[in-house]
């Protein structure tokens, strides 16, 4: 690859989403957006009129098989993400792709199998990872600076209306979506949770129901877990708060205390005093809610930086920031939580 | 005897809850209170009332009826003894008069039995690994 050569890039699906990665790409010195995919014609020749006079595809094997496309940035919905991979693998192409990662944990061996197979980068999109802000508390976790882990939450209070559902009929399906409050809105707070404290969930127990929305699947779920470090945890993802609010982490050990709203630190105390009490570095504080009733929020930068890296990932050989493996834990949980609601008992990962 | 527990609750009504109870926190927090319906939020933290927004529209977004309090977060009681006492004095106060009064007094027996019945249900839940439904007596 000649070091003065872009990386070509294809969009599948251009939906809410895509604008996001095109500005991503748009910003990478190393890419160049190429060509986009929609299976609605006029959306999809829309955006590539937008897009500077791209080529446009209905279909996505046309895509991955056209020879600028080096990497597909998938923003498909989610129980379509699998088949989109796994074209692109088959023709040699990256994949760049949206969260989830798919919606079942079959679907999610075969892409990861398929990419690794073909000897191609798969990157999944949690922008949360990308804050300064999470990659600090992350490393106060790893550095130990809130001693032994006793409780690791999320709450994920948001907002969504009956309006909101109905403008899409993949949403609130279990085909497409994939679940609801939890594995569309929540599944950032999820992956967010698993990666800051660095741990995985030995056992769960939770309730998952549609209560106030005309829905397929949840829409609101709460769950209790164990975590293998032996901290316990407690999961809240419902999209039928009003208003809803910035989600929360909130996470204690006993010498210390960090808890984050958005991608705010709300309060971070800590002691280095054998059985001391911890102290705040700064006034703690409670966010009000800046809860979202569009799904996208202002995530452009964490797009942009992910974009970035799994172009630079590819030139340079190397894993992308968020691989499919490490993408698939927040979905994997998810998925037990459901299984755990329906079958009314406690779910153990390693027995599942 | 445990220092810190998690129950994951479901409420006659159909609603859902959690309850998080801790002495292992470091340094911890006043204790919060949050509701949710598909009409409105209210928290509260401590004796304070964070939040209250709500809507009457059909589908429609909760408005806060004044910006939610960003509080500084009071810290948790360190000192055992040291709780305010004008609950007692109203309490106290309450009785005597139900007593003159021929009245039940404000928190009756039945009523305060509540919270003790759901956490023994917690601990037998704990104990047992299995999901526990909580008998109300009388």
């Amino acid at each position: 690859m000649a070091k003065d050569s872009k990386l070509g890039w294809g969009i599948i699906g251009a939906g809410m989403i895509a604008g996001h990665f095109r500005s991503g790409i748009e910003a990478c010195p190393d890419a160049e957006l190429v060509a986009v995919c929609n299976y609605n014609e006029e959306k999809g020749r829309k955006f590539a009129a937008e897009s500077g006079g791209i080529r446009y595809y209905r279909d996505y094997q046309d895509l991955v098989a056209d020879p600028e496309v080096h990497i597909a940035g998938i923003c498909t919905p989610s129980g379509m993400h699998a088949d989109n991979v796994i074209a692109a693998a088959r023709a040699g192409v990256h994949s760049l792709c949206e969260k989830p990662l798919d919606v079942t944990r079959e679907k999610m061996n075969l892409m990861i199998d398929a990419c690794r197979d073909a000897g191609v980068k798969l990157g999944c999109i949690f922008q949360s990872r990308t804050s300064d802000e999470a990659i600090k508390v992350r490393n106060a976790i790893r550095n130990g600076e809130l001693g032994k882990l006793v409780l690791a939450d999320a709450l994920m209070k948001n907002y969504r209306s009956q309006a909101y559902y109905n403008s899409a009929g993949w949403r609130g399906t279990w085909k497409d979506d994939g679940g609801g409050a939890l594995m569309n809105q929540g599944v950032h707070g999820v992956d967010l949770l698993l990666w800051l404290i660095d741990d995985d969930v030995e056992s769960v127990f939770a309730r998952a129901e549609h209560k106030v929305r005309d829905i397929e699947v949840e829409d609101t779920a709460v769950a209790t877990i164990k975590y293998r470090s032996g901290a316990f945890g407690t999961l809240i993802g419902t999209t039928s708060c009003n208003p809803g609010e910035a989600s929360r982490i909130e996470l204690h050990g006993n010498s210390g205390t960090i808890t984050m709203s958005g991608t705010q630190i709300t309060r971070w105390a800590t002691t280095t005093e054998e059985d001391g009490r911890a102290a705040d570095a700064f006034p703690p504080r409670q966010i009000a809610a800046a809860g979202n009733v569009g799904a996208a929020s202002a995530v452009a930068p964490g797009h942009g930086f992910l974009v970035n890296d799994i172009t630079r990932a590819v030139l340079e050989d190397r894993e992308p920031h968020i691989p499919g493996e490490s993408a698939r834990k927040s979905v994997d949980l998810i998925l037990a939580i459901y299984e755990s609601a329906r079958a009314g008992r406690e779910i153990v990962m390693d027995d599942w | 005897m445990e220092d810190t527990a998690v129950a994951n609750l479901k409420f006659k009504n159909g609603a859902y809850g959690a309850l998080i109870g801790t002495t292992s926190c470091n340094p911890g927090e006043a204790r919060r209170i949050e509701l949710h319906g598909d009409r409105g939020t209210i928290t509260v933290s401590g004796s304070s009332i964070t939040r209250w927004a709500n809507t009457v529209e059909e589908d429609g977004r909760a408005e806060d009826s004044e910006p939610p309090r960003e509080i500084e977060i009071e810290g948790a009681v360190a000192d055992p003894s040291d709780i305010g006492s004008s609950g007692h004095v109203f309490l106290v106060d309450d009785l005597v008069r139900a007593i003159r009064e021929d009245r039940e007094p404000y928190v009756t027996g039945e009523s305060a039995r509540g919270a003790v019945d759901l956490i023994l249900a917690i601990y037998e839940s704990a104990r047992s690994g299995r999901e526990v439904e909580v008998r109300h007596a009388g």
